[in-house]
């Protein structure tokens, strides 16, 4: 492959040198100006003159460089640009009916929800569920786990994952040796850890999930509204890169807020998910958990109905699905048993 | 690009009426939008030769209507439409092949008895994609977009879906600026030599006016004066037209 400025006619390679700007992606990313400024240079490099066409030439010859050609959209169909599209299951059949399947593997997924809700537990079973083989639901990868709030629940996982292996036993996968977990509770490190040590991991090990719990709790405390913005754009560009180019889905978990204004027509339009416009735009797909006023008896326990709805995404209309927090996990709603024999038998 | 020579005998400025502009704009076809209201308000559709942008916080219904104009601009001329075909340029990898079959199915089943071989496989043919996942990338694709013009002649509309998400990424306020402004002037420049139309996607941010914070849309004043059209989405369907707030009309949902 010949260097991209070998193959430019002579007088358009100066103007590129001059300037230090040597690759075809520097060439597109330097504003025009800075070719064509004639403060900073000698006078000898002033007499020859540089004409906006020929940096027009220029940038052209990099974008010509640089541009993929299109495809049609129905050869995206074929398989092997359909692993793109490849899905991680919750392992609950409600909630995979309601996202369409589980968590895409493109772009960021983001999980909001109230204190205790339960987003912890839904990402422990997407954790363990992201280890099955694709056949099962899962990517058959293993999990990267930033926590930035508490502890990790190492104890509840194992828990779990027994669970998980009742289920299929005959799938003999070590589900927590292939849980990296890591604790990082300040916003600079954290984007340190992402940007040097996680490109590092996804390489040496296939990781199919990457999982940040959570969020908010990095980014409440700034006051400085253009600095967090500018650190949340770092990180998620961080995250999307690696999504694109590792084929794993990235889940981040958001707190609420309530918004205070006298407008909301109830609890659940109260609170506003944290972290505003700016993490908005960023994610892809936003699901929120929140607790339903109805309960469930499971083994003489009550347990209180939880709710996962899908607020945007690209792909599945918004729904919603219901389900329970069990000691085996994150299960479906058992549908209703009649409490007494139909009339028709009693008379017997 | 033609030359232009500033002689007193072959100027050819003024040689044309606003009748005659009129006319080639009647004749013109529009892209139509599926939104009865705002093609009514908008003279038909989206038009061609120029860049409309929809913005709109997530989840407002932007890609879908993206999606949308992809299937529209396909329509036969039989029953309307400008039978051309789609590039659609993806920055946040939002598209799906399976929801535009979808989109594809139900515009097939609306045009059964007035173009009954309009059909859902040839539309995702005529649909034109290209992924690209960084600001460089995306400068690269909208530079070179005239070459695909040039071997795809009947592609009618050019969606950038979206505009926002990558130039946002960049770090530096100034080169963003930069950049976005040279995008706009290709954008511009392929305007006049190819009879398409730019579709562009933008979403809303916090401005800080004076003391307080304002939600307007991405990417800065100057930029809004370099578009045509700005259609807002809400998010309990409603679009609105106009460059800004105060300007902008509300187009009542009427399927």
């Amino acid at each position: 492959m010949t260097n991209f400025l070998d193959q430019l006619p002579k007088h358009i390679r100066e103007i590129a040198e001059s300037v230090n700007v040597l690759t075809p992606e520097a060439v597109l990313t330097t504003p025009r100006i800075k070719f064509l400024d004639t403060r900073t240079k000698s006078l000898y490099t002033l007499v020859r003159k540089c004409t906006p066409d020929d940096v027009r030439v220029l940038k052209d010859a990099a974008a010509k460089w640089l541009a993929e050609t299109p495809l049609s959209a129905d050869s995206l169909f074929k398989p092997l640009a359909n692993v793109k599209w490849s899905r991680v299951s919750f392992g609950c059949s409600a909630l995979d009916r309601c996202t369409g399947g589980g968590v895409v593997t493109r772009g960021i997924t983001e999980i909001c929800g109230a204190a205790g809700v339960g987003k912890t537990q839904l990402l422990l079973q997407l954790a363990l569920c992201v280890q099955l083989p694709v056949k099962l639901g899962g990517l058959g990868r293993g999990v990267a786990y930033i926590c930035t709030e508490d502890a990790f629940p190492a104890r509840r996982l194992l828990e779990m994952s027994k669970a998980l292996e009742s289920r299929y036993p005959q799938e003999q996968l070590n589900f927590l040796g292939n849980i990296f977990v890591e604790h990082q509770y300040e916003s600079q490190p954290l984007i340190n850890c992402v940007s040097n040590r996680l490109p590092r991991l996804l390489q040496q090990h296939s990781i199919g999930l990457i999982i940040i719990d959570s969020v908010a709790a990095i980014f409440r405390l700034y006051t400085d509204f253009l600095e967090r913005a500018r650190q949340m754009r770092r990180l998620a560009d961080a995250l999307i890169s690696y999504a694109d180019k590792y084929n794993c889905a990235v889940v981040c978990v958001n707190q609420v807020a309530s918004s205070g204004s006298g407008l909301a027509t109830g609890p659940l339009q109260d609170e506003v998910p944290c972290l505003g416009l700016q993490w908005a735009h960023l994610g892809r797909t936003r699901m929120r958990i929140s607790r339903v006023p109805k309960q469930h008896r499971v083994k003489d326990q009550l347990l209180t109905v939880r709710k996962l709805e899908v607020v945007y995404s690209p792909e599945t209309p918004n729904s919603f699905a219901e389900f329970l927090i069990t000691s085996e996990g994150v299960v479906d709603v058992p549908a209703e048993l009649p409490a007494r024999p139909p009339a028709k038998m009693r008379r017997l | 690009m033609e030359t232009t020579f500033l002689s007193s005998n072959n100027i050819n400025l003024f040689n044309k009426s606003c009748l005659d502009i009129l006319r080639g704009e009647i004749q013109s076809k529009k892209i139509a939008t599926g939104h009865k209201s705002l093609d009514r308000h908008l003279g038909g559709g989206i038009s061609l030769r120029q860049i409309t942008e929809l913005v709109g916080n997530s989840g407002t219904g932007k890609t879908k209507m993206c999606l949308q104009l992809c299937l529209n601009v396909q329509i036969p001329k039989s029953a309307g439409g400008l039978e051309g075909a789609a590039l659609f340029i993806d920055t946040r990898q939002d598209f799906h092949p399976d929801r535009l079959q979808e989109l594809a199915r139900d515009l097939e089943k609306e045009y059964k008895q007035r173009a009954p071989d309009f059909q859902a496989a040839k539309m995702l043919q005529n649909v034109h994609y290209v992924s690209c996942p960084n600001a460089v990338q995306l400068m690269a694709t909208v530079l070179s977009s005239y070459r695909h013009l040039i071997a795809h002649p009947n592609i009618k509309v050019i969606v950038i879906d979206s505009l926002a998400f990558s130039l946002r990424m960049l770090d530096d306020g100034a080169q963003r600026f930069e950049l976005l402004l040279e995008l706009v002037e290709s954008m511009r420049r392929l305007l006049r030599e190819h009879e398409v139309a730019w579709v562009v996607t933008n979403v809303l941010t916090h401005r800080c006016i004076g003391d307080q914070f304002h939600v307007v849309p991405a990417l800065g004043e100057m930029y809004s004066h370099l578009i045509n059209e700005r259609i807002w989405f809400s998010r309990n369907g409603h679009c609105f037209l106009g460059k800004s707030w105060k300007t902008s009309r509300l187009i009542k949902d009427s399927r």
